[in-house]
């Protein structure tokens, strides 16, 4: 069994975009469910800690935005576990510029079903929870209805094709919160509580959703599971670099042609995605900064951006975070100033309110940048700010508050001038507004266009 | 596998049972984490941020130490063998000042009219940890200043430090899920929930718990600033729980009653019926001096015919051998260990028992209260009191033998005997079958009206002495306030008595009476000296008790 | 239509649906189904009333005031009625590079409402909303269950025509994905931000736009 092969996108997007490519039906063209079979009951794998193994040696790094080595995860689980192993799949999608996770779920949801077993099954859990953000409604009811085929054609539930092994797939739905896609946010949302994040140490492979020890993954992790299962460690290898291996979603948006989701290997220059795939920024637009792995991650200038390669030690070189891949692309005559409050307006609305740094400070900084943008500053407020960024960093219990620094300083960093302008001025030199490209857009079309699923049908 | 492990917290070593965590075994090795949503009578959240300190763990395969991941939180951090804490280094000063600075922006400019100010944390920690100047232009944020949870208590939005220890207590300690924490970010504020009163038995201590001012109590609001209150260590009388109490109190008047720590007795809490005990001491009519009612002692004889009328009639009796002795479960273990041997020795023996002096009262719950309402039934019993010892009578028969016309003299001590008969007539009917009552007694009651002699004694609030619960735990009270008039102290009138009758006391001094009871081994009987009052004044209310950081 | 909040009571496919959630969750834990149930909850009643708060944690049971905490931490449960279209215009970074601003300033000037309010017939309730995952067809809004993406401001303007002439649609697929009910609210409405609760905090220098 092979995937099909459509120039890069093999692991991920496998199926013709734009066609009907969600219902199992289509994933069964596709080789849908064949590694399952392969794996559960063909010995594909001789032991759960052999597949365990194989999704270490190909280098899967974490798709959310931690990269943290998937597999080193998986081997996180004590070998005596208290408690039923739980695994859990972050849908919570809601970094600001990333969309990729959608993608999956609303066009090819079978094969996150399919990754969920595989990976159940690897780590040793029957129980499997997809937590998708509330505010996805088209995704919800796609992965909903897949469930519900999976279940019917048996590829879930007990004793699924007679191999002993039974996997259970809820989905379950946010109601959202930004904080619900930290992992422990997301599992005390699962609990029935606040999306407040816990300590860790003890990590949730140790105690996580109800106390039992849980692992969760992005959407895109567990994608990918499936074609690693199915194809081996090499494979997955033969794209990417030494310490970022495979393809990767990369959502792309911004004043460039065609925006949208693009299935890349690691280390494909920004450059080249930027003019191949997605063509180029907007005629009469140049580019000015980048942010590349969602607003988390700090931001660089034209120049360095392209010199970025997309993969994590480009970006760590290049003094930024490949993060979850959610490629912002920002243009000239954009105010850096009014892009910042636009984030720090973000953070303050979805601190959890837990712990004093973040609490305190996310509100503290968007209305220093507030003033900063209205003129009303005075000189040592661009100081202010980045110290006040700096103290938030790290004395908070998950890494919101530090989601919410790294933005600032490195705005005031790369972007330092524009601040002093404003100071310097009393005003914004843009006038307080964002340049008019939704008058522009006709120089070509977006990667995702309105479907009748989407638009509206009285 | 040892059950301990050793670390070192600023260059001490301190050995800790396992799970102790890093903030408690500092405790031990005298170094104070600063800290405010930590409590030790709550789970822990680790929200604060206040108590980050430089940890080291060390990894045994590396053999070597590496600092925490991210700057760990010493409430939440479990000791770990070998592991290196640095509490006082700049890193972590900067720390703390930073924290200070986040919780001080938004805070209103309360201290002139809060009530906390003197026992609050913010404010201390703020003198030891900050003392910076604010850097805040904006406006501070603006929540309700003044919603009414129940009729206790009040709460402030704005001056609230979002800790959650209130919500942890509703929901693990008292385990009414009363409140809760609404909104996200810097909107949040506490909340009660829309189906509860708030009208448990243990909602002020929410207020104690509480570090800042955002929690006040409609009892003490506005009443007193607290760097005028004198501090002294007292117990509860309201059940026989005996929860360690504190009385705040300013010239000659109890102002308010806090708990106070002590783990074998009531952890960190008590109830609100002890708390409002003090209305029920400050309402309860008392006598200046010794009231007569037989005409050889006038209606106001001094003591020393007093006593001696007593004593006389007292002696008489060991020989003719009816003497009744109904003893208080409010009296202290000294006092009944002088009245027992009153009893037993010097009257050769007495029908003897304690009765019910209070019968209304909260009722009995798995948290605190019991269901006596009286405090020491099984002190005073220990220490001498014991029903039935004489013929079998306990306090019925010896009721009995009242009506039957058989008892001589019949000494009381304390109000509420009308609480065994079923009406106050009754109760006269009775005594009025009874040559000689003398009442020893610092409340007045339908007794006081009877009795031939009516000895006032001091109540527990101006007295010095012990209490023992009902699970056997003692704990010492001190004098707070000055005596009602000529009230006489307990302990030493029965000891008069004991002469007067024409026998000797069982010891000579209070200190020879602590050392006469075996009491328990953690029973708080530091000492102070003869006749000083005991208080700690002006001192952070949560610095004072026990030597511990914590109300 | 109005439903009576003094009177709650699930429909048959409600109840039904709160049975098989019990069965996804361990039987000790049973408080994860507040999340589920509030959704199902304000579908079917219109949206989270103090009632429907005392009538979710009932049902579970759980003590009300962990539903109360839920209902007022997610910005998906409204606390007040809102209009029978919700318009959640996201205004982060990439659609505000893309022109949110502008959609959001036509939109007000088209309902002669701010952000954060609802027109006096009850028809729209506006709102700026953070980042809705469509950033590469931005700008973009939510109505109610569904995402209008690539929004001109031509198409902003059909779009309200068509809402305003559409009676009341029932989701069933999302119905299927979130629990049976009425599907879009159908309370009068009243003005101001529908999903702070905690009446009363007071944000410097902030409209009531936002979420």
């Amino acid at each position: 069994m092979t995937y099909p092969i459509k120039g890069k996108d093999q692991v991920l997007l496998n199926f013709e975009r734009g066609t009907t490519s969600w219902p199992l039906d289509s994933y069964l063209t596709r080789a849908g469910y064949e590694t399952a079979k392969e794996v559960l009951t063909g010995g594909k794998y001789a032991t759960p800690a052999d597949l365990v193994t194989t999704v270490k040696d190909s280098g899967l790094r974490g798709r959310g935005g931690a990269g943290f080595p998937t597999g080193l995860k998986w081997s996180f689980l004590p070998k005596e576990p208290q408690g039923p192993i739980q695994l859990v799949v972050n849908a919570d999608e809601s970094e600001p510029g990333t969309f990729k996770d959608r993608v999956i779920m609303e066009e090819n949801p079978h094969q996150l079903i399919e990754g969920c077993v595989l990976s159940c099954w690897a780590i040793k859990s029957n129980s499997c929870y997809i937590y998708i953000r509330g505010e996805y409604v088209p995704a919800i009811k796609r992965m909903t209805a897949a469930v519900e085929e999976a279940y019917a054609a048996g590829h879930l539930g007990e004793d699924i094709y007679g191999s002993g092994f039974t996997c259970h797939v809820t989905v379950h739905s946010g109601a959202g919160a930004y904080i619900c896609g930290e992992e422990t946010g997301l599992i005390e949302s699962l609990e029935g509580k606040k999306g407040q994040p816990r300590i860790k140490p003890p990590f949730p492979a140790v105690y996580g959703v109800f106390g039992y020890p849980t692992i969760v993954n992005n959407v895109e992790s567990i994608a990918a599971v499936t074609y690693i299962a199915a194809a081996g460690a090499d494979a997955y290898r033969q794209w990417g670099t030494e310490k970022s291996a495979g393809t990767k979603l990369f959502s792309v948006s911004g004043p460039v042609k065609r925006p949208g989701v693009y299935e890349v290997a690691m280390g494909y220059p920004f450059k080249s995605l930027l003019e191949n795939e997605c063509g180029g920024m907007l005629d009469g637009v140049a580019l000015k900064a980048l942010i590349v792995g969602g607003s988390s991650v700090p931001v660089v200038n034209a120049e360095t951006a392209l010199k970025i390669n997309m993969d994590y030690e480009s970006c760590a070189e290049n003094d930024t975070l490949l993060g979850s891949g959610g490629v912002i692309v920002i243009g000239e005559g954009t105010c850096m100033v009014r892009a910042l409050m636009t984030l720090l307006r973000f953070y303050h609305h979805e601190s959890c309110g837990q712990c004093t740094p973040c609490r305190e400070g996310t509100g503290w900084i968007e209305r220093i940048v507030q003033r900063i943008e209205a003129g009303d500053a005075k000189p040592g407020d661009i100081d202010e700010l980045y110290r006040i960024a700096d103290n938030m960093e790290l004395r908070t219990i998950c890494t919101l508050a530090d989601a919410a620094a790294w933005p600032t300083k490195s705005f005031i960093d790369v972007f330092r001038d524009e601040f002093e302008a404003h100071v310097e001025r009393g005003g914004c030199p843009y006038d307080n507004q964002f340049p008019d490209h939704l008058n522009l857009r006709g120089g070509g079309k977006p990667q995702r266009h309105a479907d009748p699923e989407h638009a509206f049908i009285p | 596998m040892a059950d301990t492990v050793t670390l070192t917290i600023d260059g001490k070593e301190v050995t800790v049972p396992k799970g102790t965590k890093v903030i408690e075994a500092a405790k031990q090795v005298g170094v104070e984490i600063p800290h405010f949503c930590y409590h030790p009578g709550l789970p822990v959240d680790g929200n604060c941020r206040m108590c980050i300190a430089d940890v080291h763990t060390w990894n045994a395969r590396a053999e070597k130490h590496f600092p925490a991941r991210r700057p760990a939180v010493t409430c939440w951090t479990d000791a770990e063998e070998n592991m290196l804490v640095y509490t006082d280094t700049d890193a972590v000063k900067k720390s703390r000042a930073t924290v200070m600075e986040f919780l001080l922006i938004n805070h209103p400019i309360d201290c002139p009219i809060c009530d906390k100010a003197g026992e609050c944390m913010l404010q201390d920690h703020y003198m030891s940890h900050d003392r910076t100047r604010s850097e805040l232009r904006e406006e501070k944020i603006h929540k309700p200043r003044l919603k009414e949870f129940g009729e206790r208590i009040v709460y402030n939005g704005e001056r609230c430090i979002l800790c959650s220890r209130c919500t942890r207590f509703t929901a693990h300690v008292s385990k009414t899920h009363d409140l809760g924490i609404v909104n996200r970010g810097d909107r949040a504020i506490v909340e009660l929930a829309q189906d509860s009163s708030f009208d448990n038995a243990y909602t002020d201590n929410v207020a104690d718990i509480c570090p800042v001012g955002a929690l006040t109590k409609t009892d003490f609001r506005f009443k007193k600033r607290v760097w005028f209150l004198k501090h002294t260590d007292s117990v509860c009388g309201g059940c026989s729980r005996n929860c360690n109490t504190v009385i705040d109190h300013d010239r000659a008047e109890i102002v308010r009653i806090m708990p106070r720590r002590r783990d074998e007795v009531n952890g960190h809490f008590m109830c609100n019926e002890g708390r409002d005990i003090y209305k029920k001491l400050a309402a309860a009519p008392r006598a200046s001096a010794p009231i007569g009612r037989v005409d050889e002692l006038g209606s106001g004889p001094s003591w020393e015919d007093a006593l001696a009328w007593a004593g006389g009639k007292l002696g008489e009796q060991k020989k003719a051998g009816k003497l009744a002795i109904i003893g208080s479960p409010w009296m202290s273990n000294e006092e009944a260990l002088v009245l027992g041997h009153l009893g037993a020795k010097v009257t050769k023996s007495a029908w003897m028992d304690l009765k019910d002096d209070v019968v209304d009262g909260y009722p009995a719950d798995d948290i605190l209260h019991t269901d006596d309402h009286n405090p020491n039934r099984k002190g005073a019993i220990d220490a001498g009191v014991v029903p039935g010892k004489k013929d079998g009578k306990d306090l019925a028969g010896i009721i009995e033998t009242i009506a039957a016309g058989e008892v001589e003299v019949l000494l009381v001590w304390g109000p509420g005997l009308v609480n065994h008969f079923d009406s106050a007539d009754a109760l006269g009917e009775a005594l009025g079958k009874v040559p000689v009552v003398i009442q020893a007694t610092a409340e007045l009651d339908e007794v006081s009206e009877l009795a031939h002699l009516v000895l006032p004694v001091r109540n527990w609030a101006e007295s010095d002495g012990t209490w023992t619960n009902f699970e056997g735990h003692t704990s010492r009270f001190r004098k707070a306030l000055r005596p009602h008039g000529s009230a006489r102290d307990g302990f030493e009138l029965l000891s008069e008595l004991c002469t007067a009758a024409g026998g000797k006391p069982p010891v000579k001094t209070f200190k020879d009476a602590r050392k006469k009871l075996k009491q328990d081994p953690d029973a708080d009987v530091r000492e102070v000296a003869d006749g000083e009052f005991s208080f700690f004044k002006g001192q952070s209310l949560y610095r004072h008790h026990s030597g511990t950081t914590e109300v | 239509m109005s439903i009576d909040h003094d009177n709650l009571s699930w429909s048959q496919p409600a109840a039904e649906r709160l049975e098989w959630l019990r069965t996804r969750y361990p039987a000790d834990k049973q408080r994860a189904l507040i999340l589920p149930v509030l959704h199902m909850a304000q579908r079917e009643f219109g949206w989270v009333s103090p009632q429907v708060i005392q009538f979710v944690a009932a049902a579970i049971p759980v003590p009300t005031i962990q539903v109360e905490e839920v209902a007022c931490f997610y910005t998906m449960y409204n606390r007040k009625p809102i209009g029978r279209w919700h318009l959640q215009v996201c205004h982060n970074i990439s659609c505000s590079l893309m022109g949110a601003e502008i959609v959001l300033e036509h939109i007000e000037g088209k309902l002669g409402i701010k952000r954060g309010e609802t027109t006096p017939d009850g028809e729209f309730t506006l709102m700026g909303a953070e980042c809705l995952g469509s950033c590469g067809t931005a700008p973009m809004m939510q109505v109610n269950d569904h995402y209008y993406e690539n929004l001109g401001l031509s198409d902003v303007d059909e779009l309200l025509e068509k809402l305003k002439n559409t009676p009341d649609i029932t989701d069933d697929e999302a119905n299927v994905a979130f629990g049976p009910g009425s599907g879009p609210s159908r309370a009068l409405p009243q003005n101001g931000p529908a999903h702070e609760a905690g009446a009363g905090v007071v944000l410097p220098g902030h409209a009531a736009g936002g979420h």
